[in-house]
C-alpha cells in the first residue's frame, strides 16, 4: 500500500482522467472527487481505475455506449453545476463517485444530501458522508436506481448510519497507484532534441 | 503644517490600481518585494510570538558531511528543520530541478524527530523525489552550494580572516536551493495540516522557515568546515557579513503554472499590495517618522541595486535604469517633501507612475508600503483563501449570460488574433522525461495535443465561439455537458470574474512572451530580490538577504 496525501490524490487523479480522455476541466472535478472520497475514508481506487478505464475506451460519456449506463462524472458534474438538490438517476456506473458532487450542493445550500441506490442511503455534507446500510453497495459498479434528495432538517438521521471518518491520508494499492500513473503517463510529452535543448532553458551544471 | 489627528481610514479615498494596469506580464515581470511579502511576515510573527530557535543536535563530520536539528518553539507548537550534508561530485552539480543529487538536503519536520525519524530521513531527503514522505514532513527541500563563494568563505575563516565583501555581494549566499516541495508532494503533509500550525498560517510560510532556518545551516557548515581545517586559527563570520548572506534559489517553467491554475489566490496577493499602495497613497499628510523610514527604504534600495548584478542583457539595462531612477526618487521625493508633507505619498506615486520605469515604479510601490506597517500589514492576513469556495461551475447562468461575461470581464482577449502563428507559437507541457512543466515550440515540436491548459486567452476565445452556436437561453449546465471541453475555461473566467487581480491580462501562448515575467510576480511575493534571469524561462533570486538570523529576531525592525 501507498499512504498518500489528499493533494497528491487530486493530482493523481486529475492527471489519470485526462489521460483516460476526459476534459481539463473535467479532469479538475474528478481530482477533487477522487480527494473527498478519500478524506471520508472510502476505497476509492478501484472504482476510480475501472470507470476511467471505461471512458478511456469510450472517449465519450459513458451514456452513449451499449451498456447504456450514465457516467457519475457527468451526471454528477452536470448536477453540482445547476446545484440540484433533488432528482432521480437510473443506471449509473460506480455511483459512489456522485457522493462527492452532492456534497458541492450540499456547501453550497448549506443542507445536507441524501443519495440512496439499492439498500443504500448515504447523507452527504461538505466534508463527510454518513452510510446506512452495506458498504461494500457504496463500491458498486452499478446502480439501477438513485434518488438524490435534501435531508429535511430535524429529519431522524437513519437507524444504523455510520459516520465514515475524516482522514488526511489515504492508503492505496501499487495496482491502483501503477494504474492511475500509467493513464496519467499519456498527458506528458516525451523528450525530443530541441526539447532537451530549450524546453525549460539552458542546461548546464552550476559550479559557480 | 496641519496634523492629522482622525486615524487613517482604513477604506482609501484613492481607489486601488485596476487589474487592466497590474496584471500584464511586463509589470509582473518587473515586481518587486515588499512588507507584504510572505519572508516578511513570517519574520513579524516569528519576532511578535517571541519564537526561540535552538540547535539540539549537529552531527557533522571534519568533512562537513552528516546532519544537524534545527528547532523552533512556537506558543503552539514545535518546528524542527533536519539537514544533511551529502558529497556532491562537482559534475552533477545542477541548479535545474532534475537533478538527482545535491550538497545538502532537508525536512521541516512537525515536532522533534527521534533517532528512528533522523535515520528515516536520513536514507529519504537525500534521494528528494525519488523517496516518500509522511505526514510529519511538511517540507521537503534541497541546496547546492556556490562553490566559489563557499570555498572562498570557508578558507578565508579558516586563515582567520573575514571574507572579500565584493564577493560576498556579488554571489550573496553560501547554497541555493533547486527546489521546496509543499503541500502534499512525495507523501509530505497536505497544505491543510500545515497550517494547523498557528505559526504557519498564510501562503508558503512552512516553505520560508524552511529557507530562513537553511540559511543557518549554511552559514554553521562553513564555520564548522573553517574550524574543522584549521582550528587553532579559524573565526567565526561577523554579524555584518553574516547578514548579507541570503539563500540562493534557482527557479524555472515548473513555477509557471501555479499562478494560472490558482486565481483566487494570486487576487487576494495582489489585491492586498494594490490595497496597500491605495492606502498609503490616500494618507492626507505624511508622518516625520514615515517619512524617515520612507528614505532610509530607499537608501537600502539604493544599496541593493548596486549589488544586483546579471548577465542577462535585458535585466542589466533595466537594473542599470533603475539605479538612475532611485536617485531621480530621492531628489523628487526630497524636493515634494520640502514643499509640503499634505498628500505626499500620492504625490511621489503620481510622479513615479509618470516618469519612471515599470522597474522604477514598482520598486516605488514597495517603498510607499515599506513606512506603513501599522496602516497596511494586516492586508497579510488576507492573503489566503479557501479555493475549494469558488470551485464549483455555477451552470444555471444562461449561455448569453456567459457570453455576456466574457466581454464584460474579460474584453482583452477580443481582439487577439489566434489566426496568426505568432499568437499560438507556443505551448506548455509536461515533460515525460523529467515530469516538470517545459514550453515547446508548436510548428516546430512534436507534442501539442498534450498542451497543458494554460492557454487562456485562446481558450476564452474558443469558448466565446463556441457560446456563440448555442441558444442563448440554454443553461451552461447544458452546455458543459455537450461542450465538456469548455469547463475549464468556464470555471476560470467565472473565478476571475469575482477575482479579477487572478488573471494575467496577455497571452501565455504568444511568440515573445517571457515566462521569467510570470515567475517573478510570485517570486516578489515571496520576497525575492536581485532577480537574475539566466534566459527567458528561467532565474535566480535571493531570499532573506538583509534579514536578521534567528538570535537577531529582537532587534530592529522586520
Amino acid at each position: 500500500m501507498i499512504d498518500a496525501s489528499l493533494n497528491e490524490i487530486e493530482a493523481l487523479t486529475a492527471k489519470a482522467a485526462r489521460g483516460a480522455g476526459l476534459s481539463w476541466g473535467l479532469s479538475e472535478d474528478t481530482g477533487k472527487a477522487a480527494r473527498w472520497l478519500a478524506a471520508c475514508g472510502s476505497d476509492w481506487a478501484p472504482g476510480l481505475v475501472a470507470l476511467l478505464g471505461a471512458h478511456d475506451q469510450l472517449r465519450g460519456p459513458l451514456d452513449t455506449n451499449l451498456h447504456r449506463q450514465l457516467s457519475p462524472l457527468f451526471a454528477g458534474t452536470y448536477s453540482a453545476d445547476l446545484c440540484i438538490s433533488e432528482t432521480a438517476l437510473a443506471n449509473v456506473a460506480y455511483p459512489l463517485w456522485l457522493l462527492p458532487f452532492a456534497a458541492r450542493v450540499a456547501a453550497d445550500r448549506r443542507n445536507a444530501v441524501r443519495v440512496s441506490w439499492d439498500g443504500l442511503s448515504v447523507v452527504v455534507w461538505p466534508v463527510g458522508c454518513a452510510v446506512a446500510g452495506s458498504q461494500s453497495d457504496l463500491l458498486a459498479a452499478r446502480a439501477e436506481h438513485i434518488v438524490w434528495a435534501p435531508v429535511m432538517p430535524g429529519a431522524a438521521p437513519a437507524g444504523s448510519a455510520v459516520d465514515l471518518p475524516h482522514c488526511v491520508r489515504s492508503a492505496i494499492r501499487r495496482a491502483d497507484w501503477r494504474a492511475l500513473e500509467a493513464l496519467g503517463a499519456r498527458t506528458y510529452v516525451p523528450a525530443s532534441v530541441q526539447s532537451r535543448a530549450t524546453g525549460a532553458g539552458a542546461g548546464l551544471t552550476d559550479n559557480d | 503644517m496641519k496634523r492629522s489627528i482622525e486615524p487613517e481610514p482604513l477604506v482609501p479615498s484613492i481607489a486601488a490600481r485596476s487589474p487592466e494596469t497590474v496584471m500584464r506580464l511586463a509589470r509582473m515581470g518587473a515586481a518587486h518585494p515588499t512588507r507584504l511579502s510572505f519572508l516578511r511576515t513570517l519574520l513579524r510573527r516569528a519576532k511578535a510570538e517571541k519564537w526561540q530557535f535552538t540547535r539540539p543536535n549537529w552531527n557533522i563530520g571534519a568533512d562537513g558531511f552528516g546532519h544537524a536539528v534545527y528547532r523552533v518553539d512556537t506558543p503552539a507548537s514545535t518546528l524542527s528543520l533536519v539537514a544533511f550534508s551529502t558529497y556532491l561530485a562537482s559534475e552533477n552539480r545542477t541548479d535545474r530541478v532534475i537533478a538527482d543529487a545535491w550538497d545538502s538536503s532537508y525536512v521541516l519536520y512537525d515536532g522533534i524527530p527521534d533517532a528512528a525519524e533522523i535515520e528515516r530521513l536520513s536514507t529519504a531527503a537525500p534521494r528528494q523525489e525519488a523517496a516518500r514522505y509522511t505526514q510529519r514532513d511538511l517540507t521537503l527541500s534541497r541546496a547546492n552550494k556556490s562553490v566559489r563563494l563557499f570555498d572562498h568563505v570557508v578558507e578565508a575563516l579558516s586563515a582567520g580572516r573575514q571574507p572579500d565583501p565584493i564577493l560576498v555581494d556579488k554571489v550573496g549566499y553560501l547554497m541555493r536551493t533547486t527546489a521546496v516541495y509543499g503541500n502534499g508532494k512525495f507523501g509530505i503533509a497536505d497544505r491543510e495540516q500545515v497550517i494547523a500550525h498557528p505559526a504557519l498560517r498564510g501562503p508558503f510560510q512552512a516553505e520560508m522557515l524552511t529557507v530562513w532556518l537553511i540559511r543557518c545551516f549554511t552559514v554553521d557548515l562553513a564555520e564548522h568546515s573553517a574550524r574543522a581545517k584549521s582550528p587553532e586559527t579559524a573565526v567565526p563570520l561577523d554579524r555584518e557579513v553574516r547578514q548579507r548572506l541570503g539563500v540562493g534559489n534557482a527557479t524555472g517553467l515548473g513555477m509557471a503554472p501555479f499562478l494560472v491554475k490558482h486565481p483566487t489566490l494570486i487576487h487576494q496577493w495582489v489585491a492586498a499590495r494594490e490595497t496597500a499602495l491605495a492606502r498609503a497613497r490616500s494618507i492626507e499628510v505624511a508622518g516625520a517618522n514615515e517619512w524617515l523610514a520612507f528614505c532610509e527604504a530607499l537608501q537600502a534600495a539604493q544599496r541593493l541595486v548596486r549589488v544586483w548584478t546579471t548577465d542577462e542583457p535585458t535585466q542589466t539595462t533595466r537594473t542599470k535604469v533603475l539605479s538612475e531612477e532611485l536617485t531621480s526618487l530621492d531628489a523628487r521625493a526630497r524636493q515634494l517633501e520640502a514643499t509640503s508633507r499634505d498628500r505626499l505619498w500620492d504625490g511621489i506615486w503620481k510622479w513615479a507612475s509618470h516618469n519612471l520605469s515599470l522597474e522604477g515604479q514598482e520598486m516605488t510601490l514597495a517603498l510607499l508600503l515599506e513606512p506603513h506597517g501599522e496602516l497596511i500589514d494586516d492586508l497579510a492576513d488576507t492573503m489566503a483563501v479557501d479555493e475549494d469556495a469558488t470551485f464549483r461551475i455555477d451552470g444555471r447562468m444562461t449561455c448569453a449570460e456567459l457570453s455576456l461575461l466574457i466581454e464584460a470581464k474579460a474584453q482583452w482577449v477580443l481582439p487577439l488574433d489566434f489566426a496568426t502563428r505568432q499568437a499560438q507559437s507556443r505551448f506548455w507541457y509536461v515533460s515525460e522525461e523529467k515530469l516538470e512543466p517545459r514550453l515547446g515550440e508548436r510548428f516546430e515540436e512534436p507534442g501539442s495535443e498534450c498542451e497543458m491548459p494554460l492557454a487562456t486567452a485562446r481558450d476564452l476565445q474558443a469558448l466565446q465561439t463556441g457560446l456563440g452556436k448555442a441558444r442563448g437561453e440554454d443553461l451552461v449546465a447544458t452546455f458543459l455537458l455537450a461542450h465538456p471541453e469548455h469547463r475549464h475555461t468556464v470555471r476560470r473566467l467565472q473565478q476571475t470574474a469575482i477575482c479579477p487581480y487572478g488573471d494575467i491580462r496577455d497571452n501565455l501562448i504568444d511568440a515573445v512572451m517571457r515566462p521569467i515575467d510570470i515567475l517573478r510576480l510570485k517570486l516578489a511575493f515571496f520576497g525575492a530580490n536581485r532577480f537574475d534571469p539566466r534566459s527567458d524561462r528561467w532565474l535566480r533570486i535571493t531570499l532573506f538577504r538583509d534579514a536578521p538570523f534567528p538570535d537577531e529576531l529582537g532587534a530592529g525592525a522586520q
